[in-house]
């Protein structure tokens, strides 16, 4: 009885040493590789500019196409009305790189209309601006359009369609809609994206 | 790994397996980081602003019965089939000149009535100066018209009338009927409008209500309106005019049973102050029932511009499902429009079409409006 109580307690007592040996080694080991990370700021290969229909004469006044200094931002804004608008081409997307790029528009902060006059709102991406839609996102909720191959030198042209609903009132103040343009040169790549 | 090491001979090849599996492991780790390299992605913002505003293009009725929608931006319109064709004998202002072939005069070999028109007025009159102890009739006249009555089943009509009379009389006056002749200037019927002998010296206008219908002999050529018989009074003379103003006939034509034309049968006004637009109609679907020979729907400006082509239904087909473009300009103070132009023929009681047509306004700088439009054409 005392020896197999002896061999008892000298199997836990190795057992506590040989962990505590191991985790003081294994704590102890450091390995450093070295890693050179390099950055190069290069243009933005994917670019917004300006549509046919920038800045021209719009139901309650002009609409307003805003590029950024660098093509890399873009502020738009135009008027609707009662039933069915279709506005074309104010804004458009361009690859001005010499390879294919993976494009997909994302809805960051959906349109909200208080009143309930707008029935649909939708963002149309038009490849080659030949009024083929090639993909609809809609505007009330958040989403992101499929995701098109864009050749280089090739356009997409983004047009929008938007529906108020007859006999409700307006909204008073204008509706807003964030969106990101979301851009790889990875067929997929832009699933990469993280999110808002 | 275990059952490996206790594989005969497998001790060297188990050696082998773990380098080799690292190595294949290392590969996919290294392609993994070169494929993760390649999904770059780049995010640009883009700031959207909606501004609502009123429509700058809207609907307002017409001639034809309708519903616009609570924005003027939607609407519901309703034609019907003839049932009977108007004639209106007496074009009220705008002529001048000689009566005549408006004015008969017969049996008044004293020349004693004339006949004129009140250009001023808007109506036509003849009067009359009768001297005592003349036999009883002394003259005939009349202001009528030469129509052409396709059908003798119904034929009625209404004509405002009036007169002046400088004198009470005993016996004489002038008798005054709504009549028809024939074309050998018979008369084939008539209606008494009133025995004029009391004196009147200021007009005061008065409506009388006829129906010649089945009383004719057959359709053809007729003449209508008032004939007056002047007739002398034994004590005295008088001065007599008789007025007419709104001579109607409607008369059935068989011919024209179930026809629709209305030029304007809803207007499409431009309130912007800058657009000048371009409007098309397009059918988006159609319902009919019975027979609809054909019905033409266009847009036409106020110069008499048809949009060309025009949407066209024919026995059952929509041969044309859109219009062609039809401009609505911006002229300055003058809200300019357009009208829906519809034309057809429809056969039969119950006999209908329906179009759901959508009113495309284009304003060229990029905008697209798109406005429902329902037209139902239908023969009560």
């Amino acid at each position: 009885m005392n020896v197999a109580r002896t061999r008892r307690l000298l199997f836990v007592a190795a057992s506590l040493i040989a962990v505590l040996v191991a985790t003081m080694a294994y704590a102890s080991i450091v390995v450093i590789y070295p890693l050179n990370v390099s950055v190069s700021e290069v243009a933005p290969p994917v670019k917004f500019q300006a549509g046919s229909n920038a800045n021209q004469t719009g139901l309650g006044g002009t609409m307003t196409v805003i590029i950024g200094k660098n093509q890399a931002s873009a502020t738009v804004s135009f008027q609707v009305t009662y039933q069915t608008n279709y506005i074309h081409d104010l804004l458009e997307v361009v690859n001005t790189a010499e390879n294919d790029y993976y494009v997909a528009i994302r809805v960051d902060t959906p349109l909200v209309s208080n009143t309930g006059v707008v029935s649909s709102a939708q963002l149309i991406l038009d490849r080659g601006n030949d009024n083929i839609a090639d993909d609809k996102l809609d505007l009330t909720t958040n989403g992101t359009s499929t995701e098109i191959q864009l050749l280089a030198g090739q356009v997409i042209a983004l047009h929008f369609n938007v529906t108020l609903t007859e006999g409700r009132m307006l909204d008073s103040a204008p509706l807003t809609v964030q969106l990101s343009l979301l851009y790889s040169p990875q067929s997929g790549g832009t699933r990469y994206a993280p999110s808002p | 790994m275990r059952r490996r090491h206790r594989t005969p001979g497998g001790g060297r090849r188990t050696q082998v397996g773990v380098k080799g599996f690292f190595q294949v492991f290392l590969v996919l780790f290294l392609l993994q980081l070169v494929v993760a390299g390649g999904s770059i992605t780049v995010i640009a913002p883009t700031s959207l602003s909606i501004e609502e505003v009123s429509p700058p293009v809207v609907f307002q009725p017409g001639d034809a019965s309708s519903y616009i929608g609570p924005n003027s931006t939607s609407a519901y319109v309703y034609l019907y089939g003839s049932q009977t064709t108007t004639v209106d004998v007496v074009s009220n202002p705008g002529f001048t000149g000689t009566p005549d072939p408006w004015f008969y005069a017969e049996n008044d070999p004293y020349g004693l009535v004339s006949a004129a028109y009140d250009v001023a007025g808007g109506y036509v009159y003849m009067t009359g100066s009768v001297p005592a102890y003349w036999p009883i009739v002394l003259a005939v006249s009349g202001i009528l018209q030469q129509v052409t009555i396709p059908a003798t089943s119904t034929v009625y009509g209404s004509v405002d009338w009036a007169y002046t009379l400088d004198t009470t009389l005993l016996f004489g006056g002038v008798d005054l009927y709504v009549v028809v002749l024939d074309a050998n200037w018979n008369i084939v019927a008539f209606q008494q409008i009133q025995f004029i002998n009391r004196n009147r010296n200021a007009p005061a206008w008065r409506t009388f209500n006829f129906d010649f219908s089945g009383q004719l002999p057959g359709p053809g050529s007729y003449y209508v309106g008032l004939l007056a018989y002047w007739r002398a009074d034994f004590i005295t003379g008088y001065t007599a005019a008789i007025y007419m103003d709104n001579f109607h006939l409607y008369v059935d034509d068989p011919s024209l049973y179930g026809a629709v034309v209305e030029r304007s049968a809803v207007r499409i006004v431009n309130l912007h102050a800058v657009i000048n637009w371009t409007a098309s109609l397009r059918v988006e679907s159609y319902s009919y029932s019975g027979l609809v020979n054909w019905v033409n729907v266009s847009l036409t400006n106020v110069l008499g511009y048809e949009s060309n082509p025009e949407i066209s239904f024919r026995e059952g087909i929509i041969v044309s499902n859109d219009t062609g473009p039809a401009q609505l300009s911006y002229s300055g103070s003058i809200n300019d429009t357009l009208y829906l132009t519809v034309e057809g023929d429809l056969d039969a009681p119950g006999a209908f079409l329906e179009l759901n047509m959508t009113l495309v306004l284009d304003s060229g700088t990029g905008v697209v409006l798109e406005y429902p439009l329902v037209l139902r054409v239908e023969q009560p």
